[in-house]
């Protein structure tokens, strides 16, 4: 391969990273906040379809991703209150937004099948984007790519810079300790919720608004489980995300690169390779079992209610 | 005056029970605004959805036939879930069954013998368990999370699936369509209902959930998986996590397999791309609404069945999406886990 | 009556107007009465006693006074105003400070990020500012703690000092400090410097509220005694200067049944359980790893092991029983090698424990009597791989009736049993087994007075038939009243074993705080 393939290799997986850091940085504040939310993929969903179908209509892309974060905040909000007020099993919710997303978004997105919408244009940004090799690579790209990347930097500030990240981490390591500190633990989880659930609708919007502007039931493909494997993978710190994000991103777009220059494997196997190697990263990084019960938040996924 | 809840002393069996009429109640509640909110006639959908179907016989079977492999699924996976193995791959484990379960018929179309069936429902049930050893394996060697594995082997099955039917499995026959041979009538499941897809496979079905009933309530095998509704309790018993971890995936996979090849080896007669149909997301909705009780499995199946069935017809005379059943699934389970709120605690009026 | 309350004015004149006041304060949950009226009053720079014994009533209140329940009826006066205060932080802002049983600390934070969760909520965020703060109220108080290093890696004691520091330095200047059962985790040492804090603070005129249920401690430190049973205050008395018997029986009601003084060891039996040289590393992040664990059980004696939790008992339990295994040869049962022996093989062997954890260990409260009933000796009911459930059920009977388990019928959840029942239920459960070697931790932990006795008198019984016993317990004065020979655990490391007879509380306190370097130099005396 010359430079330039390898420039837009690169760069291809820096986009195709995008949705899968922003939903996985949702993820990991809602998880660090002690809610397991296995909706991921149902919220990307939801976020996709509602996104498509505002931007079909207003013309704006940019429409689009704002009604997908807000679709996808809905979901999470959803979520929180029925774990957090409702106390019902995380797990159990989860899927069960995984599929009334899935649900929502082919049946919203039924008389849409096939319909095409302007993308989000790039945005390179002036200056960075004329560095030789880096600007193609980072800085040509549409507006949440860069945000994707802000958001992780973010994020690693927000929780072990600020008193609210603080906050948040002490809630979900145990709540009940943090409700006898008199810290707001239903408050702060219905927020994670709504973060993750907003990020999730976004990664959504992202994808169909940006990185596929055609509709197509099933667009999220699993990237939202993905997302939640990269958390596990990260071992729940932000900035570990990026290292997971690139490398399962890279995974996809080689294997897309290697059909275009006609490698001989079956394309039908080659399309199982991300899922493997979400499947081989996490038995790599799970294999000290210390690990991960040091990094995990304590409290992850076990109801919590204070008495009145 | 403002709701407030009180923690009930003990949980409330009764509610249990009631807990999945409210919620499907609350349920087709939603559909039909939703219906309405789409532009459609709520009444009109609503027939579509859950009458149509029953009305007459051959609705009937096609319910029966859709709610065969969900009380498969459903009832294998309230012992894993009940046992905490979270295996949210019965899809995989479904398509894993069904194409074990082919082997037969596509290396050896000609073969005909009344063992032939019963080896090809084995060798399901066997592919389904040896798929779901895959992350028993992975979890008790290598510590890794059972919800993300199972998941991510769903997709790779999916691959698999489409690979073979694509490619070495399929049929020149057929022209470049994707699928395998048809099974040979040997290698197929009697039918017991004429002029409907009912066969042995829909009775077998629905024997499941009673032979889980009896495990569960019976056998020291039931004894270990209630008592790891706590795993530190588990371990003063002196049983071993490992073992419950192989044994509820090996069954449950076991079980999802089956219903693959039932599926394959009767009413649809071949090894196709799209034999699943989501039915092993569709088996855990099954799996909760039956609230993990192998007595409810059937119930829930036969009114997942109706979705199925229901969302099918209704895209026919209503050109509405087929989508609408999973999302009725899914309301279904989100109404039911709100409801599920009752079991525990109670709602009591307060002074705001 | 008239001298009553003449010496109560004297007092009020000494100390000064209450600060807190507490006017028939009730609290009900499903089928209990938690608090029934409960008034008291505290005053300016007083220490003030709530005593009781567990399951009195003590945490409720407690729980009513901080914001965090509640109360049914009745109301709070504080400094002289009726108020609500509907959240601990409303509580922390009239000036209180509540240090509770559980410390409300977060294992994975460090210590000023821990206090920087209450501590100047709206000022900017500067851990840096915390740590000062930290050092200069560590010096002024004498309460020393390492501001940086994570709560996970600090002692007991340090961690008590961090949650006394926290309402020292709140905002709004500290008025009434509340310390729930202060001393349960402390050795002897720890609390009588602790007292030596409190005396200061109060001379300040700080108001303390001490609640415990240790007599003594409360006749040495404290000015004034409420004491609380069954949820009502049964007596309010101005001097804490009682004798230790007149409390002990306002504390418990009519006088407990006498302990079953069995005599003592007369000759040590054969020894049935042998540790070697055992080393375990921790299991646990916040584990405790065990280091060079050498002892020996006999038949017919009760070894005490004693030391403030988490000083490597539950990992000594655990690899003594099999719930983690062990080098083959380091630990013997009647001479041969169970290292890698499971739960289930030492259990044939006639080992049987009853774990410090009684609800989700002990028990599964979601699950019956019945299932219960079998969860360490289902083998005995199984017959090719099923339940024979008849005689699971009669055998749940037999077991409730045996030991007194007062229950709703076996077919309910275990978690309708109160705790003293639950208690009688596990124990009973293990001890129907016959075992030859018991081992029991924090056997009347949290357990009525009457179910305490019975338990205790169990333990007498089955070591007169020759068992071998070990009890392990935070709580001296139960292993000096029922143990043949006492060690301690400190460090993840034991003590040598001492004889009962002549025994040194001090050396034992001692060991208890200081690790090692109190008996290294020893050699092992048992």
């Amino acid at each position: 391969m010359n430079a330039a393939a390898w420039i837009s290799l690169l760069s291809a997986v820096v986009v195709a990273a995008t949705p899968l850091l922003l939903a996985a940085t949702g993820e990991l504040v809602c998880e660090r906040a002690g809610l397991l939310n296995l909706g991921v993929e149902g919220m990307m969903a939801v976020g996709a379809v509602s996104g498509f179908i505002t931007a079909y209509h207003t013309g704006s892309a940019y429409l689009g991703l704002l009604a997908g974060i807000g679709a996808g905040a809905a979901c999470g909000i959803l979520f929180a209150w029925l774990t957090v007020q409702w106390v019902a099993d995380q797990v159990a919710t989860g899927l069960a937004l995984t599929i009334f997303g899935h649900g929502l978004s082919g049946f919203l997105g039924h008389s849409y099948a096939g319909d095409t919408i302007t993308a989000l244009a790039p945005l390179a940004i002036p200056g960075l984007a004329s560095i030789p090799w880096l600007g193609a690579i980072f800085f040509d790209h549409s507006l949440p790519v860069y945000l994707a990347l802000f958001f992780v930097f973010a994020i690693y500030w927000f929780l072990y810079r600020s008193r609210a990240g603080l906050t948040l981490r002490s809630v979900g390591e145990d709540p009940a300790v943090a409700h006898s500190l008199g810290l707001p633990v239903n408050p702060t989880r219905h927020a994670a919720a709504a973060f993750g659930g907003a990020m999730a609708g976004f990664a959504g919007a992202f994808l169909s608004t940006a990185y596929t502007p055609m509709w197509a039931e099933g667009m999220v493909a699993g990237q939202g489980w993905i997302a939640i494997g990269l958390v596990v993978f990260a071992t729940w710190r932000p900035l570990r995300l990026l290292g997971g994000a690139w490398l399962f991103a890279g995974v996809g777009v080689g294997q897309l690169f290697s059909q275009a220059a006609g490698l001989s494997i079956n394309t039908y196997l080659l399309s199982a390779l991300p899922y493997l190697a979400v499947l081989l990263a996490l038995v790599l990084i799970s294999r000290d079992p210390l690990r991960i019960r040091l990094n995990t938040p304590a409290s992850l996924g076990k109801p919590f209610r204070a008495e009145t | 005056m403002s709701p407030v809840l009180e923690r009930r002393p003990q949980s409330s069996t009764v509610m249990r029970v009631i807990a999945p009429v409210i919620a499907a109640l609350a349920a087709t509640l939603i559909t039909l605004v939703l219906l309405a909110l789409s532009g459609k006639a709520p009444m009109e959908g609503f027939y579509a959805l859950f009458l149509a179907p029953l009305a007459t016989p051959s609705g009937w079977a096609q319910v029966l036939v859709k709610s065969a492999p969900l009380a498969l699924i459903g009832a294998g996976l309230v012992v894993a879930f009940r046992a905490r193995v979270w295996n949210i791959g019965a899809q995989g484990q479904y398509i894993a069954g069904a194409v074990a379960g082919s082997v037969l018929v596509i290396y050896r179309p000609e073969i005909t013998g009344g063992w032939v069936l019963p080896v090809i429902l084995l060798l399901g049930a066997v592919g389904g368990m040896v798929y779901a050893a895959v992350p028993a394996w992975l979890a008790i060697r290598f510590n890794a999370n059972v919800i993300l594995s199972t998941l991510m082997l769903d997709y790779v099955a999916l691959a698999g699936l489409h690979y073979l039917t694509f490619g070495p499995w399929r049929n020149p026959a057929n022209f470049g369509f994707p699928g395998s041979v048809s099974f040979p009538a040997s290698a197929s499941l009697p039918l017991l209902w004429p002029g409907t897809q009912v066969d042995l496979g829909v009775l077998l079905a629905f024997f499941a959930p009673l032979l889980v009933w009896g495990l569960l309530r019976f056998s020291l095998f039931g004894y270990q998986v209630r008592v790891s509704l706590s795993e530190a309790a588990s371990v003063y018993a002196g049983f071993s996590r490992a073992r419950m971890v192989w044994q509820s995936l090996l069954l449950s996979g076991g079980l999802a397999g089956l219903a693959g090849i039932l599926q394959v080896a009767g009413p649809i007669g071949q090894l196709q791309t799209d034999i699943s149909s989501d039915l092993g997301f569709a088996g855990i909705i099954v799996a909760y609404l039956a609230q993990l009780n192998p007595l409810g499995v059937m119930p829930a199946a036969l009114l997942v069945g109706l979705f199925y069935v229901g969302s099918a017809n209704a895209q026919i005379t209503l050109g509405l999406s087929a989508a609408l059943g999973e999302l009725l699934q899914g309301i279904l389970l989100l109404a039911l886990l709100a409801a599920n709120v009752l079991v525990h605690y109670r709602l009591r009026w307060r002074q705001a | 009556m008239d001298r009553g309350r003449e010496s109560k004015l004297d007092k009020q004149a000494a100390v000064g107007p209450p600060r807190l006041e507490l006017l028939g304060l009730s609290k009900h949950f499903p089928g209990v009465k938690a608090n029934d009226e409960v008034s008291f009053e505290i005053r300016r720079g007083e220490i003030h006693a709530l005593l009781g014994e567990n399951g009195a009533g003590k945490s409720t209140l407690l729980k009513m006074i901080f914001g965090l329940l509640k109360p049914d009826a009745g109301q709070i006066k504080w400094e002289g105003r009726i108020i609500q205060i509907g959240s601990p932080r409303h509580a922390q802002s009239l000036g209180m400070g509540m240090v509770q049983q559980h410390f409300a600390l977060l294992e994975s934070l460090s210590v000023a990020e821990n206090l920087a969760l209450t501590l100047n909520r709206r000022g900017r965020f500067d851990l840096e500012r915390i740590v000062h703060q930290i050092e200069a109220a560590a010096n002024e108080y004498g309460l020393k703690v390492p501001a940086r290093r994570p709560v996970h890696h600090l002692s007991v004691g340090e961690r008590q000092r961090v949650e006394i520091l926290r309402c020292l330095l709140q905002e709004e200047p500290l008025r009434l400090l509340i310390l729930d059962e202060p001393t349960s985790v402390l050795t002897p040492q720890e609390s009588k410097a602790l007292f030596a804090v409190l005396r200061n603070l109060a001379a300040d005129g700080l108001s303390i509220l001490f609640v415990s249920h240790k007599l003594e401690e409360v006749r040495a430190l404290c000015d004034r005694v409420t004491v609380l049973r069954k949820g009502e205050v049964v007596a309010r008395l101005d001097s804490a200067k009682e004798a230790v018997d007149e409390l002990a029986r306002l504390m418990v009601g009519e006088a407990p049944p006498p302990l079953l003084l069995s005599e003592k060891r007369k000759d040590a039996g054969p020894v049935r359980l042998q540790v070697e040289g055992l080393n375990l590393p921790a299991a646990d992040p916040h584990g405790m790893p065990l280091r060079n664990i050498n002892l020996e059980l006999r038949s017919g004696e009760i070894l005490g092991l004693a030391g403030v939790s988490g000083n490597g008992q539950a990992e000594l339990l655990a690899a003594l029983t099999g719930e983690r295994r062990s080098p083959t040869k380091s630990i013997l049962i009647d001479g041969l090698p169970v290292g890698y022996l499971d739960v289930r093989a030492r259990r044939r062997l006639g080992l049987r424990y009853v774990p410090e954890e009684r609800v989700g260990k002990g028990v599964v409260p979601e699950l019956s009597l019945i299932d219960n009933g079998l969860l360490t000796r289902w083998g005995r009911f199984l017959k090719k791989g099923w339940m024979r459930s008849r005689e699971a059920r009669e055998s749940a009977w037999r077991l409730c009736e045996r030991h007194h388990v007062r229950q709703t019928g076996v077919e309910h959840p275990a978690a309708s049993l109160s705790g003293g029942n639950l208690q009688k239920f596990i124990m009973g459960r293990e001890l129907d087994e016959q075992p030859t070697i018991f081992i029991a931790a924090q056997p009347t932990w949290g357990v009525d007075v009457a179910s305490a006795r019975r338990i205790q008198s169990q333990l007498l019984e089955l070591r007169a038939r020759g068992a071998a016993l070990m009890v392990i317990s935070d709580d001296l004065e139960e292993l000096l009243a029922l143990s043949d020979r006492i060690a301690v655990m400190s460090g993840g490391r034991i003590s040598p074993v001492r004889s009962i007879d002549g025994i040194d509380r001090k050396e034992l306190g001692r060991w208890m705080g200081a690790g090692r370097e109190g008996w290294e130099s020893l050699n092992d005396v048992a």
